[in-house]
């Protein structure tokens, strides 16, 4: 194919580059990382909680607080 | 005895909850749809949220905790075959690793909303947090109205929903 050839292949074009991004497309990779941020908050969410001082005063202020704070934390 | 109890509360809550989440979100995600599937969570997560900020008890917390690993679990195995299912194979992988760039956010996000939330001297100081979370979580379940099935499901499903595949390729038929 010579230098000169500018005629455009519109099929050979959507083989090189990827599809165009969409509004739906970005909305869609957002909700479904939302899924992916809910777990995370939700595993993550008591390594603050066990530190804030009304938690403590409320919940392990008691005597086994190490056995309690192992049953919430979970891993 | 608190020893004993310890080992076998600390692997029931949170995680516990998240290996029964991923055994049931299979059936549930081969039957009625990944949507299906991580609607049910959002809904485990917005009842254990709730639940968590309203806690009178620390039985009581334990319990939605476990309610929330589950809602967790099906989250976390279900949102990486859904973003792989609907993405394009030329970003695929890209897509995919929005899964763990999510779940590092949200330690980054909770940690910074704790640190927030330390300079709130009021008795339901704690209670902000999860009260955030049910927020969140409602979010996600309606914005599971606006996205469009996995067109894989869609395909290995019977007749009517390759029916509903057929209109959506041709661009006349509602999606939901």
């Amino acid at each position: 194919m010579s230098a000169k050839h500018h005629r455009h292949d519109p099929s050979e074009d959507a083989h090189v580059h990827p599809p165009k991004t969409t509004r739906t497309n970005i909305m869609i990779v957002l909700i479904a990382g939302l899924g992916s941020f809910m777990f995370g908050y939700a595993n993550n969410i008591m390594t603050g909680t066990l530190a804030q001082v009304s938690f403590n005063a409320k919940f392990l202020s008691d005597g086994h607080a190490d056995s309690t704070t192992g049953g919430i934390l979970g891993g | 005895m608190r020893i004993l109890l310890s080992t076998l509360l600390t692997p029931l809550s949170f995680l516990g909850g998240a290996f029964i989440g991923a055994v049931i979100q299979a059936p549930i995600s081969a039957a009625f749809g990944r949507r299906m599937a991580t609607a049910t969570a959002a809904v485990l997560l917005v009842v254990a949220g709730a639940l968590m900020a309203g806690s009178v008890h620390i039985a009581m917390f334990i319990v939605a905790r476990i309610i929330s690993g589950v809602g967790g679990g099906m989250l976390t195995s279900n949102c990486p075959v859904y973003m792989s299912e609907v993405s394009p194979p030329s970003t695929r992988g890209l897509l995919t690793s929005v899964h763990g760039v999510g779940i590092t956010f949200a330690y980054i996000f909770s940690s910074l909303l704790a640190l927030a939330f330390n300079f709130v001297h009021r008795p339901y100081q704690w209670r902000l947090s999860f009260i955030i979370f049910t927020v969140f979580a409602l979010i996600l379940l309606i914005s599971l109205r606006f996205i469009p099935e996995s067109p894989r499901w869609l395909t290995v499903r019977p007749l009517f929903s390759r029916q509903r595949y057929g209109l959506r390729q041709t661009g006349k038929g509602k999606i939901r």
